[in-house]
């Protein structure tokens, strides 16, 4: 798990959506609770403005291409 | 030993799985993957239709803190419907590949992930992480992209042995801490099997 610290979690994680996001078209989850894109090789992101952490928007990141030599798995807490 | 935590397919999952065993393949629904020639995404379902009828494959996702920390991890389940088959056809979402073939066998591939800490289990995860299908002339793989994911990757193989299948456990063994280590052991596990003349 990563922290991202900032004075607006909600703006910042929002900004960081926006930036990940860039044109690709984003659907919401099956649960009606977050925001979720897909990349061209099945990489995942998923952003979720609210979690059981109070004040705490996350967005998780699963990258579906192996050997890229990055995380595969990153859930990114924002935070105060 | 702290915890463990599993997310194996139901018996009564299982059961519709091997219900369709020795029915002839027709389709199965996805999006096309730019970047993964014989790979297709969907975010919940892909459904499958055989000469016996259709199924579906789906992910939810449910919480759990064996970690020590609430966390989403990905359940497989079946279900005997084939709800969002309309969607998908209306947007030629449908693969026929194989199509006519006898599911011969049928596989659930599933993965073990013990964390050590200093020479201590500290937890298990045990996940059924794709269902498998041998077919007389083929395979598909219906597999959850990760351990943390709602979504499902469908692929289709010349046979079992050369499907493309990841266990996913860097999702924990990566740029671990010292004195942290994980034990992961994977297993193709066979559901059911029709015997061809």
């Amino acid at each position: 798990m990563r922290i991202i610290s900032s004075s607006d979690p909600h703006r910042a994680a929002e900004d960081f959506w926006k930036r990940l996001k860039g044109q690709l078209t984003e659907s919401q989850t099956d649960n009606g609770k977050g925001l979720q894109i897909k990349f061209p090789d099945g990489s995942t992101a998923v952003f979720r403005p609210f979690t059981s952490t109070f004040n705490s928007p996350a967005i998780t990141l699963d990258v579906a291409t192996p050997g890229l030599g990055i995380a595969t798995y990153q859930r990114i807490h924002f935070t105060k | 030993m702290n915890t463990h935590s599993k997310f194996h397919l139901s018996d009564e999952s299982i059961r519709i799985l091997c219900s369709f065993n020795g029915s002839h393949w027709r389709f199965a629904t996805g999006e096309p993957l730019a970047e993964k020639p014989r790979h297709y995404f969907s975010w919940n379902d892909v459904i499958v239709a055989t000469d016996r009828g259709e199924f579906r494959i789906n992910t939810s996702l449910s919480e759990s803190d064996f970690e020590g920390y609430a966390e989403e991890y990905a359940q497989l389940a079946v279900y005997p419907d084939s709800k969002g088959l309309a969607e998908a056809q209306a947007n030629g979402h449908i693969y026929f590949q194989h199509a006519g073939e006898q599911i011969t066998k049928v596989f659930v591939f599933r993965v073990g992930i013990t964390q050590i800490i200093d020479g201590v289990p500290t937890w298990v995860y045990s996940a059924d992480h794709a269902v498998i299908f041998g077919l007389t002339e083929g395979a598909v793989a219906v597999c959850k992209t990760g351990h943390h994911s709602a979504a499902i990757d469908l692929s289709f193989a010349d046979s079992v042995e050369t499907l493309e299948l990841d266990g996913r456990a860097h999702e924990w063994d990566w740029e671990n801490e010292l004195g942290e280590e994980y034990n992961v052991v994977t297993e193709l596990i066979q559901i059911g099997e029709t015997h061809t003349r």
